[in-house]
């Protein structure tokens, strides 16, 4: 046989070899049998914790099985999941935006976790995310971990003018004007579509008497007076930030208030204090000089609102190992191990429990303990309601099943974008952004006014 | 020439398993959903024919990722090519340092896209960036300029994209120049050519073929071109200023979930494409390339 | 990008931005060897694409020879299909491609990947050999036949050699799109341990604290390979590239 032609076939049957033994495991049947778990915690410490002992004690317990975690972005988690999805494989267990999740439920395709919820103690989860997942008389979800979001100020500048913190937005644009001088500007928003527009229009609306929808028609309010009283607000506010904010991402603005070319980041949340510990100027890495801010509320409105951010775990239909999936949550919010867990970012990730959100050894870490101002501001802001989940305009929108899809249109970004950064009158772009709006929630079949 | 088909397409099968299955059967699977409604999250659909087409037809959001589809595409084609086709001419001609030069030159195209936007990203940004801070230092401008604000957005995506694509061109059109006889240069410049005369008469016909299939192909893939666009402005609140067809495509069956409709927007790209490829074959004749 | 990677942190966000690090460390290059998992990612990447090529080469120069020295029905066309696969944008191939590759149960798996890549250089590489077999006259195989040397061995010493150029060119093209593939790699493969370079840097880039002392010297380590492989086989690249495009 000529040399050349058997090389040639050696390489086929080298590429078939090799296909051969990838599945021949399978084929034998010894395969340890996966659990998918898929979630958004990114930071390397974190993954490590969640090996370390949620994974580590499950796969002791349950030899058969190797737990893989994931950690995904947000749009990489969303474009993996609809690949699933469409597929029929999803993940085991995965993190949700609690804005999806009601859209994901009335399709049928989440488990119901109420033993779960018991399990864990119904009356010790946080009101503030206990009832987000509870759907038709059944929990279909549980929050991973609570993150209050709120500005980061450098309270230090804002104490030295003698200004209170604002309770209105009339105040709040006063203060940012005071704050803008020798080339520090105020404030800085993250320019990111799904934060300038969804989750701030989210709190504007919900601070200022607004929301989404109508509640009993699901008409969209996007034209509304509490909506155009934002976008006025919004473009004001505007003048107040670095130009270049809408190319920028929401790191960047807490990377800017770090090292102080603004005064203060328009959204921030515990994160905020690693950004302090690393890149702001030593002597000023402390609660004195960095506090975190509430927000004013709007004309129409009472009380200011934040975000609270906490994805929440959900199981799927579908999902190939449900039961384990359960075992699984239940090690994870196991009190050892959740405590390890919300160690691993401080603050950011606080705790569902009400009792841990008090308990001495949760409170014992060092940066909490440094921070200790950070956390209290989260209590009590918890205790007067001042936060509502991301994207919610009301407590109530947990149900609505269309969130995902239009923050995912863009429709308000866009809108948003054009009052702030493109000058345009407000009442024409929210007129569009209605138009819009309406036809999207008709082609999703959601149309119930007439 | 061995007349044996069987032997041929033996040896061919291989890669048209290949592609057959897994290209052409994504291609088929779009087309078949485009002339449905489906919710990216459910395995179920609904036929509705060509709605899809005609509620695209008249939705202002399409032609505007419409054009800026086409001016993003046609712009970086012609900038890819421009300098592309200088950088080759100049790394035709003998001098020292050449050969690091041309490793340097294809720097851009080997980099994960990714690497590249971030880099661009990090030059660009207003606050830190050093493309402001040499601007400012050579005062030639007064304040930062927001190189990824709503105003130049589309031109740093661009920039970028030039950056990152031209190597392509360097390389294809340098290996064709590689191979002209000099003597075509010598009896031109007996004749008392200039050095654009020379470049008229004798490099551009001998490299028309190469120019031909250089700007097919940018053309095309400039027009498809999704990851760096994302990457660069995707989800950021500027990214309506260059919403490409790409982008909307992706948008409509991933963050719309809207599946059947973005299957639509590939299929309607995929025309388009066609008919440009048809027309442009028409008027430049040049089959013999591909066949 | 390369002054950045080895400037401690806080001079990162000094302004003005300063070109030389006023104190080089090698710090960010330590944390990224030790406190990520890039080698995992640099060794994912260099195994996919290293057999993608290896692939791709061995499928479509059977396949180009088969286009240029036999001759049979609809051998033209498959040229002209050749184009066509590449007008349809591959953003949207990726759900039903991820469907395929989960029935056929090679999800999370280096192969999947090695098989999408190689689909998406075949077309090109064939057109790209295809015209370099063509520029190689038949007689000097049929000189090597007439010599009494088996088919197998008249193409393996005779036309392989002179279609090296065309050959290298087609591995670089090839490699290239399967080391820096982002988005069939995030699809594709579930596990850490198996993810390649660019969504392992991608991961960086989102992480809560954006180290970009990290990120550029993971552009720097990712890049450096890449372009010295590169100066190395210009060379071979240019001649390849050029010859491929000539008619006769």
């Amino acid at each position: 046989m000529p040399p050349a032609l058997s090389r040639r076939r050696f390489l086929a049957s080298g590429v078939a070899g090799a296909t051969l033994l990838a599945r021949a495991p399978a084929v034998l049947g010894q395969q340890p049998r996966e659990l998918n778990v898929w979630h958004t915690e990114v930071e390397p410490q974190t993954v490590k914790v969640i090996q370390d002992t949620s994974i580590a004690e499950f796969e002791k317990k349950f030899p058969g099985f190797k737990v893989r975690q994931q950690a995904l972005s947000w749009g990489d988690l969303n474009t993996k999941l609809l690949a699933s999805l469409a597929a029929g494989g999803p993940p085991d267990l995965t993190h949700l935006n609690p804005f999806m999740t009601a859209s994901l439920h009335t399709k049928g395709l989440l488990r119901p976790m109420d033993e779960l919820i018991r399990a864990l103690g119904e009356k010790d989860i946080h009101e503030a995310t206990l009832k987000l997942q509870y759907f038709d008389g059944k929990y279909y979800g549980v929050t991973h971990a609570m993150g209050a979001t709120y500005f980061a100020e450098r309270r230090d500048l804002r104490e030295k003018k003698g200004i209170k913190p604002p309770e209105t937005w009339a105040d709040m644009l006063q203060l940012a004007a005071a704050l803008t001088e020798d080339g520090r500007f105020a404030l800085q928003m993250p320019g990111e579509k799904l934060y300038i527009g969804f989750v701030h229009p989210a709190e504007w609306l919900a601070e200022n008497g607004g929301s989404w929808v109508d509640p009993k028609t699901w008409r969209p309010q996007l034209n509304s007076k509490a909506m155009l009283e934002a976008l006025e607000y919004a473009q004001k506010l505007n003048r107040f930030q670095p130009q270049g904010w809408s190319g920028q991402k929401y790191l960047d603005t807490l990377a800017a208030l770090a090292n102080g070319k603004v005064a203060m980041a328009h959204l921030s949340g515990a994160r905020t204090i690693g950004y302090i510990e690393k890149y702001a100027p030593e002597g000023t890495r402390d609660p004195e000089h960095f506090m975190p801010l509430l927000r004013p509320h709007g004309p129409s409105g009472k009380v200011g609102v934040s975000a609270l951010d906490g994805e929440n775990w959900a199981v799927f239909t579908q999902s190939k190992y449900p039961n384990e999936a359960f075992e699984f949550l239940r090690l994870f919010y196991k009190k050892e191990n959740y405590l390890q867990y919300c160690h691993s970012v401080p603050i950011h990730l606080s705790p569902i429990f009400k009792s841990m959100l008090t308990d001495p050894a949760y409170l014992a870490n060092e940066r909490i303990k440094k921070w200790k101002p950070w956390h209290d501001v989260m209590m009590s802001g918890l205790r007067s309601g001042r936060f509502l989940p991301i994207g919610f305009s009301r407590p109530d929108d947990n149900v609505l099943p269309f969130l995902a899809e239009l923050d995912g249109s863009g429709i308000v970004a866009d809108m948003v974008v054009e009052v702030m950064v493109g000058g345009k009158t407000p009442k024409a772009e929210a007129d569009r952004a209605q138009k819009r709006a309406e036809e999207l929630l008709t082609q999703l079949g959601a149309k119930r006014w007439s | 020439m061995r007349k044996n088909a069987l032997a041929g397409w033996l040896l061919l099968a291989p890669s048209l398993l290949l592609i057959g299955g897994l290209i052409l059967y994504p291609i088929a699977y779009n087309l078949w959903l485009s002339l449905f409604d489906k919710h990216a999250f459910m395995p179920v659909q609904k036929f509705v024919g060509l709605q899809n087409y005609r509620y695209f037809a008249g939705d202002p959001e399409f032609w505007n990722a419409f054009y800026y589809g086409t001016v993003y595409a046609a712009v970086t084609m012609v900038f890819q090519l421009l300098l592309g086709v200088a950088a080759a001419l100049l790394l035709n001609e003998a001098f020292h340092g050449r050969a690091l030069l041309r490793g340097v030159v294809l720097f851009p195209y080997v980099i994960p896209t990714i690497v590249a936007v971030i880099l661009w990203k990090w030059l660009l940004n207003d606050s830190y960036g050093l493309v402001n801070y040499l601007l400012l230092a050579a005062g030639v401008v007064r304040a930062p300029v927001a190189w990824l604000g709503k105003d130049w957005i589309m031109f740093s995506l661009v920039l970028t994209s030039v950056w990152q694509f031209f190597p392509f061109v360097v390389v294809t059109y340098l290996a064709r120049l590689q191979t002209i006889p000099p003597e075509l240069y010598e009896a031109a410049t007996v004749d008392g050519a200039t050095v654009w005369r020379r470049f008229l008469h004798v490099t551009l016909p001998q490299t028309s073929n190469v120019l031909f299939v250089i700007v097919l192909l940018r053309s095309i893939w400039m027009f498809t071109k999704f990851d760096t666009v994302w990457l660069m402005a995707g989800e950021s609140a500027v990214s309506r200023y260059v919403r490409t067809l790409p982008v909307y495509a992706y948008a409509r069956s991933f963050t719309y979930l809207q599946a059947g409709m973005g299957a639509a927007l590939a299929v309607i790209m995929f025309g388009m494409l066609l008919a440009a490829t048809f027309v442009y074959f028409r008027l430049f004749r040049e089959e013999e390339v591909l066949t | 990008m390369l002054s950045t990677s080895f400037k401690p942190s806080g001079e990162i966000f000094a302004t003005p931005p300063g070109l030389v690090p006023a104190r080089p460390t090698f710090d960010n290059f330590a944390r990224l060897l030790t406190e990520t998992r890039f080698l995992t990612f640099f060794e994912n990447s260099a195994l996919v694409s290293a057999a993608t090529v290896l692939l791709t080469l061995t499928v479509s120069a059977t396949g180009a020879y088969a286009l240029t020295r036999f001759q049979f029905r609809g051998r033209d066309s498959v040229a002209g299909l050749i184009l066509l696969t590449y007008m349809f944008a591959p953003i949207m191939i990726i759900i039903p491609f991820y469907i395929l590759v989960k029935q056929f149960g090679i999800v999370n798996t280096r192969l999947a990947l090695v098989l999408s890549y190689t689909t998406f250089c075949l077309p090109f590489c064939l057109w790209l050999l295809r015209s370099f077999f063509q520029s190689i006259p038949l007689e000097l195989e049929e000189a090597a036949l007439v010599d009494g040397a088996g088919r197998g061995r008249a193409v393996w010493y005779v036309m392989l050699p002179l279609a090296l150029p065309g050959l290298i060119a087609a591995a670089i093209f090839t490699f290239i799109l399967a080391w820096n593939d982002y988005l069939f790699a995030l699809v594709l493969i579930t596990s850490d341990d198996l993810k390649t370079l660019p969504v392992g840097v991608n991961d960086l880039f989102n992480a809560t604290i954006v180290d970009w002392g990290m990120i550029m010297a993971a552009g720097v380590v990712i890049t450096v390979p890449a372009v010295a492989f590169f100066m190395a086989v210009q060379r071979y690249l240019i001649q390849g590239w050029g010859a491929g495009g000539v008619k006769g």
